[in-house]
């Protein structure tokens, strides 16, 4: 039963992958520029026609776009992701540099997430008009509404400038005498950004599923039948985590795109950071590249709360469907 | 639940505290170079390669040196080249080579790598920037390992100034392709400064080279240290994370009261302006292109967009030695503007827009939008031009987006501390028409006098006559404009108060060359 599901989410997330690949290739060949004057960024004012022509020429920019597609992908299947055209290194190996600090900053960022909101959506939820539960609406609207980018410049003002205690950019120490607590001191303030500004609106989620269910028929049933209140709680959470992780499947990938900017203003050397210069050089190979790893990471994560859905919903093992 | 989580916030609080207590005092407040003898720049951005030919760095200076190279006065003196001499004819130029130059790898440099740099240059295969630099040259041969002959197709005064190019050791290349040899992330030059090791998104770090012909570097390590946000940049000066960053306008006024640094406001070439797109009818008239120039107010873009960091422009040589102050500055005149419109047969209709056979006054200036001071100005202009009767529209595009070619007039950034020719030979003259040549000169603009007058700046090497010729250049240009010529930028650096032997020069675009003599700083306090 269970391998099949896996086998049917396999499929899915290959399909997935497949028709990110060709919607990424082809808009960004419909964008409006000029990759060869992409190429030069701010030294584009002196790129003569001729020379804007050799590149062109030199990258096959000028062959169809099916057909450049298409020796992509049969490139890519077979693990090459070609050469940056910019770098003139292997996209991989950047890749692999980056990696890394991505799958950090997102799995430090979403354990702390999940672990908070969860927490304040409990108790704000169990307890109906409670400060809690006026206070945490107000701190979802407070804390999502706050730009990243402003809080993070806060941040650094705050604990870099005035206190001193926290490094404001980099994902390591220039000297690279930096070991484990170093690099946790450099990762403090981009995930605590990221935290402040995605707590608030994930345990506002729970908090209303919760208010939803305690007030659920069979909850009163089992207070009137003398069920311990932490076996209710139990029960509750459980039942309002469905819709709960839900959104934290579709909300995901949106993740993705914030901590791009956090990336950018903290210098953490990650791939979000990486997808903007190879936009803005319109570097396609590295570009497709770290879109495509991105999209990995992605449907990863979606298949692994799949996964936990699937353990806590009976429904899902019984051969529904979500 | 509730009590357990409660006992895990706490413990993560504890948690942050102590980690943010285990402060390592060289990457904080207590930075000082009492500790490690390094000086840390706050790089804009990351480089993608390091190699000179294919991408111009602020690391060039450390890392490499030329045959010949500029002095504090931006004179272009011998370095690689211990001597040389010139043909009667102009045509042959002689290097002799300083003996027991090494290149970082131990390997001496010889008049091969001369040549080798100078030819790949020129092959199309490398697609080097600097291609157009090295059009006049002819041949280059080595006659001996340290005699180098150059031979050119036509006198060319500016190839010593060409030849201030970072020298490449040809044995890296043998058998690769240079666009992506291994060389362009781990360089070797013979400048005072070695690669050392490039963490990628987060720093690049040279080190002192101990066998540097010229002078020896007092201080063992340069970091580059990658920090895009501007804010941050200024922030990490204050702190003390780094001890030099380029500043933004706005950011001066703060930091200059900040006792741990020094600021340096130093004149660059680097001027911005609005380039005449010629196949415009609108242009072809001289009065509507002086008309605009009147109609620019200068001096409230210095004060007001550039915070005073900057100068006021009326010529493309005002911070160089053959600079002419007695040509026309076109200062804001606005009844001058309106008098040359008129005369051009552009009438006022009732809202308040100018037009003429039933044409509007009305073009578009674009900008790339990732330079937010030239996008500033274009705005600023294209607001004021409404005084004038215009009705002018700012397309900030991207760079990818942007063909100079088809835009009705541009926003340009040109200068070079230079030779006289650098940046006006292949902007001003017609046969450097970016669409029929290989030049820059976008707007199509043609002035025979013009013309004549920079052909001869190049070949003249009598200095006074030189002078000469490009004072009339300057005047002629002035009279017949091909850009509303509107301000020179500053660069401002920020820098830690500790460091010494900065010496400053009029710097290039983006304030490019602040450390072009990194070797002679030292800290006060080692």
């Amino acid at each position: 039963m269970i391998s099949k599901w896996v086998g049917k989410r396999m499929v899915m997330g290959i399909l997935v992958l497949f028709i990110v690949s060709f919607l990424s290739f082809f808009i960004m060949q419909a964008a409006p520029g000029d990759p060869a004057a992409a190429f030069y960024g701010g030294n584009a004012q002196t790129l003569t026609a001729a020379e804007k022509e050799r590149i062109t020429r030199a990258y096959a920019l000028d062959r169809p776009v099916a057909e450049q597609y298409i020796a992509w992908l049969s490139e890519t299947v077979k693990g090459n992701l070609g050469i940056s055209y910019k770098e003139g290194r292997p996209v991989s190996e950047i890749i692999r540099e980056r990696l890394p600090n991505t799958l950090l900053l997102f799995s430090v960022t979403m354990f702390f997430i999940v672990l908070g909101s969860i927490w304040l959506g409990t108790v704000a939820g169990m307890k109906a008009g409670s400060i809690w539960d006026k206070g945490l609406s107000t701190f979802s609207i407070a804390t999502s509404s706050i730009p990243a980018f402003w809080l993070g410049i806060l941040f650094i003002y705050f604990f870099a400038v005035s206190l001193g205690v926290l490094p404001s950019s980099g994902s390591g120490d220039v000297d690279g005498h930096g070991g484990v607590i170093d690099k946790i001191r450099h990762l403090v303030m981009p995930a605590s950004v990221l935290i402040v500004t995605h707590v608030g609106i994930y345990a506002r989620f729970l908090q209303e599923s919760i208010k939803i269910e305690n007030s659920q028929y069979y909850v009163k049933v089992a207070r009137a039948n003398g069920v311990l209140d932490r076996t209710i709680r139990r029960g509750i959470v459980r039942n309002a985590s469905i819709p709960y992780l839900n959104y934290m499947a579709m909300t995901i990938p949106s993740f993705f795109g914030g901590s791009i900017i956090v990336e950018s203003l903290f210098a953490w050397s990650g791939l979000g950071q990486l997808t903007v210069k190879a936009v803005v050089t319109k570097d396609y190979p590295l570009l497709m590249g770290s879109i495509m790893v991105t999209g990995i990471i992605v449907v990863m994560s979606l298949f692994i709360v799949d996964l936990i859905m699937y353990a806590i919903d009976p429904k899902l093992r019984k051969g529904g469907v979500r | 639940m509730f009590r357990s989580n409660k006992k895990l916030l706490v413990l993560f609080m504890v948690l942050v505290v102590i980690v943010a207590g285990c402060s390592k005092k060289e990457d904080t407040k207590e930075l000082t170079p009492s500790n490690e003898n390094r000086l840390i720049y706050a790089s804009e951005e990351e480089f993608e390669g390091l190699n000179p030919i294919l991408e111009e760095t602020n690391l060039d200076a450390l890392l490499f040196r030329g045959v010949m190279r500029f002095d504090e006065n931006n004179k272009v003196v011998t370095d690689i080249a211990d001597s040389f001499e010139v043909s009667e004819d102009k045509l042959t130029y002689t290097f002799k080579l300083k003996e027991d130059i090494t290149f970082h790898d131990g390997n001496e440099l010889t008049a091969d790598d001369i040549v080798f740099t100078i030819e790949s240059i020129m092959d199309d295969q490398n697609a080097s920037f600097l291609k157009s630099d090295f059009e006049e040259v002819a041949s280059t041969n080595a006659l001996d390992d340290y005699t180098v002959e150059i031979t050119l197709k036509q006198p060319f005064t500016p190839l010593l100034d060409k030849l201030t190019v970072p020298i490449l050791p040809k044995h890296a290349f043998e058998g690769v392709d240079m666009r992506t040899a291994d060389f362009n992330s781990h360089p070797i030059g013979a400048g005072p400064y070695m690669f050392d090791k490039w963490d990628r998104g987060n720093s690049l770090t040279l080190q002192a080279y101990g066998d540097f012909f010229g002078t020896k570097p007092s201080i063992e390590k340069v970091i580059f240290k990658f920090i895009p946000d501007s804010n941050v940049r200024a922030l990490q000066l204050k702190s003390g994370e780094v001890d030099v960053a380029l500043l933004d306008p706005v950011q001066v006024e703060n930091l200059e009261r900040e006792a741990n640094l020094t600021v340096y406001d130093i004149e660059s070439a680097d001027y911005r302006g609005i380039l005449f797109n010629m196949n415009l009818d609108l242009w072809k008239d001289v009065n509507v292109r002086r008309a605009f120039s009147y109609a620019t107010d200068r001096e409230q873009i210095v004060k007001g967009i550039l915070k005073g960091h900057g100068s006021v422009a009326y010529s493309p040589l005002q911070n160089h030695e053959f600079h002419n102050d007695q040509i026309e500055k076109y200062t804001y005149d606005l009844e001058k503007a309106n008098a040359l419109l008129d005369e051009a047969g552009w009438k006022e209709n009732e809202d308040g827009i100018r037009s003429k056979d039933g044409e509007k006054l009305s073009f578009t200036i674009t900008a790339p939008a990732s330079d937010a001071v030239r996008v500033n100005m274009a705005n600023y202009v294209a607001e004021g031009f409404k005084d004038v009767g215009a009705d002018v529209k700012v397309a900030a595009l991207d760079w990818s987006a942007i063909t100079i070619e088809d835009a009705d007039a541009f926003m340009v950034g040109w200068g070079s501390p230079y030779d006289a020719d650098h940046h006006t030979h292949i902007l001003f003259h017609s046969d450097e028409s970016s669409v029929k040549g290989t030049g820059y000169n976008y707007g199509e603009y043609s002035n025979e006098k013009v013309d004549e007058l920079l052909a001869k700046g190049r070949t003249e090497t009598d200095p006074e006559e030189r002078k000469a010729i490009y004072m009339q250049f300057q005047e002629v240009l002035a009279n017949d404009p091909a850009f509303v010529f509107i301000a020179y930028e500053n660069a401002v650096y920020g820098i830690n108060k500790n460091v010494s032997g900065v010496k400053e020069r009029t710097l290039g675009h983006h304030g490019s060359g602040f450390l072009w003599n990194v070797e002679e700083w030292k800290w006060n306090d080692q």
